[in-house]
């Protein structure tokens, strides 16, 4: 396995295990990836199960330091890391740490960006 | 000997890896129809074209398996019950008998009544989706012209509503094993006719499933929900056949050919080693997450036999649970 798919692996596990130590339930993270978008944004996410609004706000400081210290190891840089949920619902489906392209960063890179986002960090 | 269904992505190949695979184990096979006609209930990966069903008819028929076509949708949106609509639909299935397909598996009771009144050659029956949960609402089928009834998988454990059905009716009677939804899933009508709609055209571009989603993370939070699900497993089949229930029925059109051939083996064989997970439908992601397992449920079918569910006073699934079921990770 090459190192970036081990340094995945190993944020896997870490976000799933800081997701459930933070929430004391289980938290299930079923991928992980990298992304390169058309518009030029690129980045990190990861898809959750069982996670919730409310945990996500309350823990995000914790949540933002662990994906900060795996971005690291992949060596990504980011300018915002957020939490989406389901619109209309308490449900986290996913975190994603983000590296803007100038378009989406004007829609996208201020608190109030869309109400299914909770920004962990700016 | 009980008999067994089994589910079939859509296309020919998987038909016949799945029957060389399955020969003389198994007794029908069944899959959706083509989606511009009609929806149905699950997910479909397939839509085939009507020379496809003859084809595959025919060569199931050739192994000496029965042929049949689930068009279970939940919603119609009323145009079986337009004087085009109903063409359109009578069209189809007439056509599905010119094909040989043996049965056509439905939700709904006009379309029940109108093929066992006006399609001599096509076998009529009834979906999980019509919600067959007492002996009234199966004798109200059979009355209709129902040919066989696939009970609503939430009373798989209740074996007194089970008993109950099996004097009332002389209709062939289905319990679906590996299904594995939420017990009394409160998402169950909406997802069931989200899916109907989309398996049929026009597609709807929707935000995500969020019924999906919301049962797999409340399982993820409550494992005890895991349990509770009308799950059967494949040792716990002669407890069905001593109640005279005619057949099993496996979901899970919408799964890989390999993943249906290793669910189903279990099943006709009535045993599997290992997690349970894998051989349930439904919560596929759930199997990545949690190991349970299998063998160390044998005897749990005795509580569930006689169990009154009332889950807040009893704990037996939540004490399950607790002792049973491990996340993949810590194995």
């Amino acid at each position: 396995m090459n190192k970036t798919l081990k340094e995945l692996s190993y944020a896997r596990d870490r976000i799933e295990d800081t997701l459930q130590d933070l929430s004391g339930r289980t938290i299930f993270v079923p991928e992980v990836k990298i992304f390169n978008m058309a518009c030029g944004c690129r980045g990190l996410l990861a898809d959750l199960r069982g996670l919730e609004t409310e945990e996500a706000e309350v823990f995000h400081k914790k949540i933002t330091r662990t994906l900060k210290d795996i971005l690291g190891k992949l060596g990504l840089k980011v300018d915002m890391i957020y939490a989406r949920n389901f619109p209309g619902t308490y449900m986290v489906v996913g975190i994603t740490a983000r590296r803007f392209c100038g378009r989406c960063k004007r829609e996208l890179g201020s608190i109030t960006s869309r109400p299914d986002i909770i920004v962990l960090k700016g | 000997m009980m008999k067994f269904s089994t589910p079939l992505p859509g296309d020919a190949e998987s038909l016949k890896q799945i029957i060389k695979e399955l020969k003389g184990s198994i007794d029908e096979v069944y899959m959706a129809g083509p989606s511009e006609y009609m929806g149905s209930g699950r997910a479909t990966l397939h839509s085939p074209l009507l020379e496809d069903i003859g084809r595959q008819a025919s060569y199931a028929h050739r192994h000496n398996i029965k042929f049949k076509l689930i068009l279970n949708s939940s919603c119609l949106s009323g145009q079986h019950l337009t004087s085009n609509g109903s063409n359109i639909f009578r069209k189809y299935l007439e056509e599905l008998e010119t094909l040989n397909v043996d049965m056509v598996i439905v939700s709904d009771p006009y379309l029940v009544e109108m093929i066992s009144k006006e399609l001599q050659g096509l076998k009529v029956g009834v979906s999980c989706i019509a919600h067959v949960d007492s002996p009234q609402r199966a004798k109200f089928f059979e009355d209709l012209g129902a040919d066989e009834i696939t009970v609503d998988t939430n009373i798989n454990r209740h074996f007194n509503l089970l008993e109950a059905i099996r004097e009332a009716t002389d209709c062939k009677l289905k319990v679906i094993a590996n299904e594995a939804c939420l017990y009394k899933c409160p998402f169950r009508y909406s997802h069931f006719n989200l899916f109907s709609h989309i398996t049929a055209s026009p597609q709807i571009a929707i935000m995500g499933d969020y019924y999906f989603e919301k049962c797999i993370s409340l399982r993820v939070r409550e494992p005890t929900l895991i349990i509770r699900s009308p799950w059967i497993r494949p040792e716990d089949i002669p407890e069905y056949e001593k109640i005279g229930i005619d057949m099993i029925k496996i979901s899970g059109r919408a799964n890989t050919t390999q993943w249906i051939i290793d669910t189903m083996k279990s099943y006709t064989k009535g045993h599997h080693k290992g997690n349970l997970l894998e051989l349930l439908d439904c919560p596929n992601e759930l199997r990545d997450h949690f190991y349970i397992p299998n063998e160390k449920l044998e005897g749990a079918i005795k509580q569930w036999k006689t169990c009154k569910k009332s889950c807040h006073k009893c704990n037996f699934c939540e004490n399950l649970a607790k002792e049973l079921i491990l996340r993949r990770r810590d194995l």
